[in-house]
């Protein structure tokens, strides 16, 4: 397998890519013209036919959601683009939002007209201060070339855009925390029903969608469902960016059809394992995905086939761990993040994650005791039994998975009163 | 119909609801801590989680909704396992402090960890620390044992609609705070400690004091404090009050389930060691104790003497506003029938009989024309001359509830500080004494846009053509000049009112305690009939009460010219009517007015005054005057708790019960009549007031039963618009009267059914008053370019606050409050001395900058002893009612530096 | 209570403008006043509260909520080192202690000078060029202690 030829990355390095007349001079905003012309209705049956699935981590069909949403008379809609990026290892949305935002625009503007939203957010992460700057003047630019605004390039439609910035909370990328956040609270989960089709931002139908799934739009137009669509595995079609890092030779951004495998993301196009070492684990699509082992090398890259190997897909964002790093280390650290990232709201997840990071640290600094494991277990179930919101999930993921693949170095950790590799765990606040 | 199964127990449901609720109605309790009905669903605490048939996973029983055909288990082992997990994380850092915990034997957790055996803890890291909270002198907050339910936040914002308080950080070191950890913006109404289902928030009155196995005794009761009339809950021990709780349930009374500070926390006056407890006489200047017998026979006696020798109308009585129905009704019997005189009022002469009587003339009824709770259903508020949130919290309260409910247009109009302006839609501050000339312009603009209700006007022509020119000269721009209100806002408040599909007005002193008081409640009413507001939900004509008994006092004909019921002394039908019930003559001529009876005191035409609750001294306007008075009275008798101003002038004092050790009944501004019960024995030494006017009167030769029941069994008889109400029917919740014997019903909303209309006979006449008694404080005010806001405080209501422990820990001492502005220009700093005087005296009064004080005004608390703002005023009364100007008065402020 | 500049007074009425709600702004303007005052003293949050129209203990607990949001004086440079599994599998805590010593603070100390808030921060989305960092709006890759020095000595 070789490198595909570059979609969604294709301007990757076109200089000033960000100015709205580079852009349109390298093909952009055709889409446009497209979907006018196509009407509404046939856009969404194109988006729909095409398979295309949410790139944030959930997968749902990016169609079927904007229907739930179509269906619903009730205006302004929202369309709101998912920028807050804050799965950890994840930096797939990061060239559209700092370097090439005109194709996130262009994909919105059309996903927009589709389902009939009449006004747009961008919910960036406060850690991308680049990218706040790069899609206001994008933005501004857009408005001045009439693709934003009223009646866009003379369509029967108008859309506005703006970006909201966060201020640094991982929860803020769930759809509905991230909406009550856009209302200026405290973003947290929302108790569904009412879903967000019906009652989302300022209590009217919203759709909510990753970057990445908002750039594959235009794609799809210009060059319609049949051909996208045959890209890439059949139960998740498509292009996608997947971000691998850790220790690899090659760390980076790579645009592959869905369903290659993880040994070629890992060996052909990450290079392989840094220094030569050994492969000790991989978590494929993001911290709050179960880790794999080398023996999972073969699955492929997609929705069906991840789950079906107890992990998930996630944001296909990849880390990697060699012989070098220990198990027990990065789970603390994991946790040490949920713990920090936790809301508060649920009991489970806050009190849990808490808990969990104290004996994970103790487990690595020398103080772990055999039952320690067994309450890591218990909490893990408490927290996915009762939590409701998928950070908690999140969380359990890499505790089960490690204590499964991996007891043996928990084991030797408790028993030889310390990290065999010499590391320690930081006191965390 | 929704058919569902709980536990195997069928239940049939009319509209959907939670499991939680469902369950309840078939006595099955879910365990929970951050679900309440009063607040939108959070579900964080995730101990609700119940099986569902059918699902695979639990679910939270608060955030799912029944469904036909459920089958839901709430308990087995599954379930049993999930919660002890929950519990087991919840104890991680809660402190097991519970011997020193005030929550103990009420707490959710306990509760809860002992029925899942949740006892052991597997946590052996460091617990949170998190010092306890004591910024707050009424209300601790332990956030160690917080579970981070967020009901205190959410109440606070979602109920108290006040956001003091916000979870503030992330995860597990979330904390429920306020601003920094302050008190500042904090009303004290205690909504959160009532709520927190642990010990994080608590009271610190009661602090290792209570325990609920403690308490010997508990009452449902009414709040005594103000017209809004609370039902709220005091438990006791040993003959002393304990602490007063809300109404968990948040369903009964016009509060369901809110307090405020004054209710929640002002409850231990009876408790006072002040409190008078043996009658006492006056010999050689001074007070001698007396036995019961010595003390009644006193009075019957010199009574009696100065009825024969000078005739009933030397005698006179005034009752307070914190007596019962049934004491009020008493009193003025006595008067009418033992002393055989007219000569009977009550303090609602202190303003809000202006409101009554003029909404009887407009609609034939004396009386708050919705509910307090209707006023949540308003689409447009006209909030003039009361702070709600201040005087009348609850329906502060109400109001509230419409603009972040129902996005009511909230119009506040008022000449001083009013804390509900931070929720207006637009603030109208006109200069004092000129509300009416805004309240016509409003008139005037919406016939002048044709934005009266034509459907009302049609039946209405000829009244509606009178208002319509009665107003026609008061254009925006005339009252831009009088009242300083822009005319465009006029306009605004106008359109926002007239145009919403409800408007509701509510009023109080700032309207009704004026020389134009009585002129002015009309035009309210005139503006609510124009727009078609009347006998409307979520509308009406809205008069607050200031105290809890001034409303039924007035009911029950504690009036010189009216007989129980608002019958009229002056109808010989009436007075017939009354007379044959009572076997007596009812004397013919209309009594004095408290203010006309201290004029005849101090002519001597007066010899004898019964003062029963209250404390003209202080709160009448003129102190010296008005002492003057008191002291020439030949015999005064007073009629107290607790030793006052006017007592100390007295020839003898009775001591009398309180609130909390007797029966009776309230009627509040709603015209909700509520039972007060004993949450103790009556103090040795002191009686029932009812009990007291009966030995008086036994003694004078007319004996009457004092038994409360039985005195409201009378009343039922006597006073039409009581007529049915019996203490049986009144067992919870209260009834609103009229009440409707056929229909086992009392009358949330008033003239539903159309109104009596009595304006349009009285047009003329009307309009002409409408036009006098404008500019009588002009010639005082020359030299005194401020104005004195004698206020209500949310923190007193008088004389019992002050004798109660919570609310002088917010607010203990008077204050002079002044715009920061106003406060530079005279070069006063916050803490500085300043002497605010009038023509007729002065107080010295520490300043306080408060931006919310409009230029020009001083807000003062009137509460304080040493401090009452009665030598300040002068008296001027209104033309029809003899409502003495009680509200701004001219002074000029002096700085007298630190 | 401190006054806000008309600059972010204005900066403040323009996110305003974006949202069917005032309330929406708020996360806007207290970037904004963060950006003037450096930090979001209690004052400042008052203040802002006061423009938006909500409650400041509101205010305080949205800015408490946020990492980003500054609530205790921060130094000249806010050096923000990435320590998510990303960073740390490529050698972010070794920085950290580096990093530490060379300040002579501890994560989440200002140096006296006022120069310097080392701050260990979550996932930056540098995952591919771990580890990684940011100093105030800047990011630096693949850093290495040497790196570090360089980039310090550069800010000095
Ligand atoms: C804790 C949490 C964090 C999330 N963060 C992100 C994120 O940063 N970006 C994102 O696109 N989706 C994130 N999601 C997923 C969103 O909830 C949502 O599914 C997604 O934005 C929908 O877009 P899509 O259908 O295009 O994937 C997160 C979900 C959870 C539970
Ligand atoms: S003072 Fe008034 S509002 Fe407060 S509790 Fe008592 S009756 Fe209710
Ligand atoms: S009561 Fe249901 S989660 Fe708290």
């Amino acid at each position: 397998m070789g490198f595909m030829e570059k979609i969604l990355l294709k301007n990757a390095d076109v200089p000033d890519i960000n100015d709205i007349d580079v852009y349109v001079a390298h093909g952009g905003y055709k889409s446009l013209d497209k979907a006018f012309q196509m009407g509404p209705a046939a856009v969404l049956e194109e988006v729909k036919r095409s398979g295309l699935r949410g790139r944030g981590g959930a997968w749902f069909p990016a169609g079927m959601k904007w229907q739930f949403c179509v269906e619903v008379n009730k205006f302004p809609k929202y369309l709101i683009a998912n920028a807050d990026e804050g799965e950890p290892a994840t930096f797939k949305d990061r060239p559209f939002l700092e370097k090439d935002p005109h194709q996130l625009i262009e994909g919105m503007i059309v996903s927009a007209y589709a389902i009939g939203a009449s006004k747009g957010y961008i919910y960036l992460r406060g850690e991308y201060p680049t990218g706040y700057k790069v899609l206001n003047a994008a933005i501004d630019q857009a408005y001045k070339k009439n693709m934003l605004g009223q009646h866009i390039k003379g369509a029967d439609f108008s859309f506005d855009l703006a970006v909201h910035r966060g201020a640094g909370a991982y929860i803020c990328g769930e759809a509905s925390a991230l909406i009550e956040s856009l209302e200026g609270k405290r973003g947290q989960f929302r108790v569904r029903p009412p879903y967000m089709a019906t009652h989302g931002a300022f209590g009217m139908p919203t759709v909510v969608n990753n970057v990445e799934t908002l750039v594959n739009v235009s794609h799809i137009i210009n060059g319609g469902a049949d051909w996208w669509g045959s890209i890439g595995s059949k139960d998740s079609p498509g292009p996608k960016i997947f971000g691998i890092s850790g220790h690899l030779q090659r760390p980076g951004l790579y645009e592959l059809p869905m369903g290659v495998t993880l040994r070629e993301l890992i060996y052909e196009y990450g290079g392989g394992i840094k220094d030569g070492r050994e492969l000790k684990a991989v978590i494929p699509g993001g911290v709050s995905t179960a880790m794999l082992t080398p023996e999972h090398l073969d699955i492929k890259m997609d929705v069906k086939s991840l789950q079906a190997a107890g992990s998930a897909i996630g944001s296909g964002a990849t880390t990697v761990m060699s012989e070098d790093a220990c198990v027990v280390h990065m789970v603390w650290r994991a946790m040490a993040f949920f713990y920090h990232e936790s809301c508060g709201r649920c009991t489970p997840c806050r009190e849990g994650t808490d808990w969990m990071v104290k004996i994970l640290a103790r487990i690595e600094n020398g103080a772990g005791r055999t039952e320690d494991l067994k309450i890591l277990e218990d909490v893990c179930h408490t927290i996915h039994n009762n939590c409701f919101c998928p950070l908690g999930e999140g969380a359990v993921n890499p505790v089960l998975s490690s204590l499964k693949y991996f007891r043996q170095d928990f084991e030797e950790h408790i028993r030889t009163r310390g990290c065999p590799k010499g590391l320690r765990a930081r006191a965390r606040h | 119909m929704i058919n569902i199964k709980i536990n195997g127990i069928p239940l049939s449901l009319e509209k959907p609801t939670n499991i939680i609720e469902a369950a309840a109605k078939v006595g099955v309790h879910v365990p929970h801590f951050c679900y309440h009905k009063e607040l939108s669903i959070y579900a964080g605490c995730r101990i609700c989680m119940v099986e569902v048939k059918g699902k695979p996973k639990l679910l939270p029983a608060c955030a799912t909704a029944v469904s036909d055909g459920m089958e839901i288990i709430t308990e087995s082992e599954k379930i049993a396992k999930s919660r002890r997990g929950v519990l087991e994380l919840q104890l991680t850092h809660h402190p097991l402090d519970c011997p020193v915990c005030d929550k103990g034997g009420e707490c959710s957790l306990q509760d809860y960890v002992f029925r899942y055996g949740a006892d052991r803890s597997r946590f052996i890291e460091k617990k949170r620390e998190i010092p306890v909270n004591y910024e707050n002198p009424l209300i601790e907050r332990n956030m160690e044992r917080c579970v981070s339910c967020k009901r205190c936040v959410r109440i606070c914002a979602e109920v108290q609609g006040d956001w003091v308080l916000s979870d503030m950080n992330r995860g597990s070191r979330v904390t429920m705070e306020s601003f920094c950890g302050s008190e500042e913006e904090c009303v004290h109404c205690g909504h959160c400690l009532s709520n927190c289902p642990v010990g994080a928030i608590q009271s610190r009155l009661t602090k290792n004091q209570v325990r609920p196995w403690f308490v010997e005794r508990e009452a449902e009761t009414v709040c005594p404090y103000c017209g809004d009339g609370c039902t709220l809950y005091l438990q006791s021990r040993e003959n002393t009050i304990l602490r007063a709780l809300s109404d968990e349930t948040y369903t009964k009374g016009s509060n369901r389930g809110s307090l405020c500070v004054r209710g929640r926390f002002g409850y231990d006056f009876p408790n006072n060691p002040e409190r008078l407890k043996t009658p006492l006489i006056k010999k050689n200047g001074s007070f001698v104790e007396a036995s019961w017998d010595e003390a009644i026979s006193l009075v019957a006696e010199r009574f009696g003497r100065i009825k024969s020798s000078a005739g009933p109308d030397a005698i006179g009585a005034v009752i307070g506003g914190r007596n019962t129905n049934e004491e009020a009704y008493l009193l003025q019997k006595f008067m009418r029938a033992a002393v055989g005189t007219n000569n009977i009022d009550n303090m609602a002469r202190m303003g809000h009989i202006n409101a009554l009587t003029a909404l009887e003339d407009a609609f034939g009824l004396g009386g708050m024309t919705n509910q307090i709770k209707d006023i949540a259903q308003s689409g447009a508020v006209l909030l003039i001359g009361n702070d709600a949130a201040a005087e009348n919290p609850i329906t502060g309260l109400a109001v509230k509830r419409a603009v972040f409910k129902k996005g009511a247009k909230l119009i506040v109009a008022d000449a001083g500080k009013n804390s509900m302006s931070k929720h207006a839609a637009l603030r109208l501050t006109y200069k004092p004494g000129t509300h009416g000339r805004l309240i016509e312009a409003m008139v005037n603009v919406i016939f002048d846009e044709g934005l009266q209700d034509k459907a009302v006007e049609e039946k209405n022509k000829v009244l509606f053509g009178r208002i319509n020119v009665a107003y026609a000269h008061n254009t925006p721009e005339k009252a831009q000049e009088t009242t300083g209100v822009p005319a465009e806002d006029i306009r605004k408040a106008a359109r926002s009112f007239a145009s919403a599909p409800a408007a509701s007005i509510v009023f109080g002193k700032g309207v009704t305690a004026s020389v134009c008081g009585y002129e002015d409640s009309l035009a309210l009413a005139d503006l609510s009939l124009i727009t078609g507001n009347v006998g409307r939900s979520g509308g009406g004509v809205n008069p607050m009460a200031g105290k809890a008994g001034e409303q039924g006092a007035c009911d029950m004909g504690a009036l010189p010219d009216r007989l129980p019921g608002y019958r009229k002394v002056a109808s010989d039908e009436d007075r017939k009517r009354l007379g044959s019930l009572w076997k007596t003559e009812i004397p013919k001529t209309a009594g004095l007015t408290v203010m006309e009876m201290l004029v005849a005191a101090a002519e001597g035409r007066v010899q004898a005054l019964y003062v029963v609750g209250s404390d003209p001294a202080f709160e009448l306007p003129d102190r010296k005057r008005t002492a003057d008075a008191l002291s020439k009275t030949k015999f005064l008798v007073v009629q107290d708790v607790f030793m006052s101003d006017t007592a100390a002038l007295a020839d003898v004092i009775l001591p009398a019960a309180t609130f909390a050790e007797k029966e009776g009944t309230f009627t509040n501004s709603e015209r909700r009549v509520q039972r007060i019960r004993p949450a103790m024995k009556v103090l040795a030494g002191a009686r029932p007031d009812g009990e007291i006017i009966s030995l008086i009167s036994g003694k004078m030769g007319r004996p009457m039963d004092w038994e409360p029941s039985l005195v409201m069994d009378k009343i039922s008889v006597s006073t039409p618009i009581y007529a049915g109400i019996t203490y049986d029917l009144l067992e919870s919740g209260g009834v609103q009267w009229p009440y409707y014997e056929e229909m086992k019903s009392g009358t949330a909303i008033l003239h539903s059914q159309g109104y009596d209309d009595r304006r349009a006979a009285k047009g003329e006449e009307i309009a002409a008053k409408v036009a006098a008694a404008r500019s009588v404080k002009d010639d005082i005010k020359e030299g005194y370019p401020f104005f004195a806001d004698i206020a209500v405080s949310l923190y007193h209501s008088g004389t019992t606050t002050r004798k109660s422990k919570g609310p002088n820990l917010v607010v203990g001492g008077p204050f002079a409050a002044l715009n920061p502005a106003d406060a530079k220009g005279l070069g006063i700093g916050e803490g500085d001395t300043v002497k605010v005087r009038s023509r007729s005296g002065f107080l010295r009064l520490p300043a306080k900058l408060d931006a919310g004080v409009p230029q020009g005004i001083v807000h003062i608390p009137n509460h304080f002893l040493g401090a009452g703002c009665n030598v300040l005023t002068e008296v001027i009364l209104d033309p029809v009612n003899k409502v003495p100007e009680a509200r701004y008065w001219p002074v000029s402020i002096e700085p007298e530096g630190r | 209570m401190i006054t806000l500049s008309e600059n972010t007074l204005q900066e403040i009425e323009r996110a305003a403008s974006k949202y069917v709600d005032r309330k929406s702004a708020l996360m806007a303007a207290l970037w904004a006043a963060q950006a003037e005052f450096g930090q979001l003293s209690p004052d400042v949050i008052e203040a802002v509260a006061e423009v938006i129209g909500v409650s400041s203990a509101h205010a305080q607990g949205l800015a408490t909520y946020h990492s980003l949001y500054w609530k205790k004086p921060v130094g000249k440079y806010v050096v923000m080192l990435c320590t998510n599994i990303a960073c740390t599998l490529m050698g972010a805590e070794t920085l950290l202690e580096h990093l530490e010593k060379k300040l002579g603070i501890h994560e989440g100390e200002t140096t006296p000078d006022g120069m310097f808030t080392l701050q260990e921060v979550e996932c930056i989305g540098s995952c591919g060029n771990a580890p990684a960092m940011v100093i105030n709006e800047t990011f630096y890759y693949d850093l290495t202690a040497e790196k570090i020095d360089g980039i310090l000595s550069g800010l000095r």
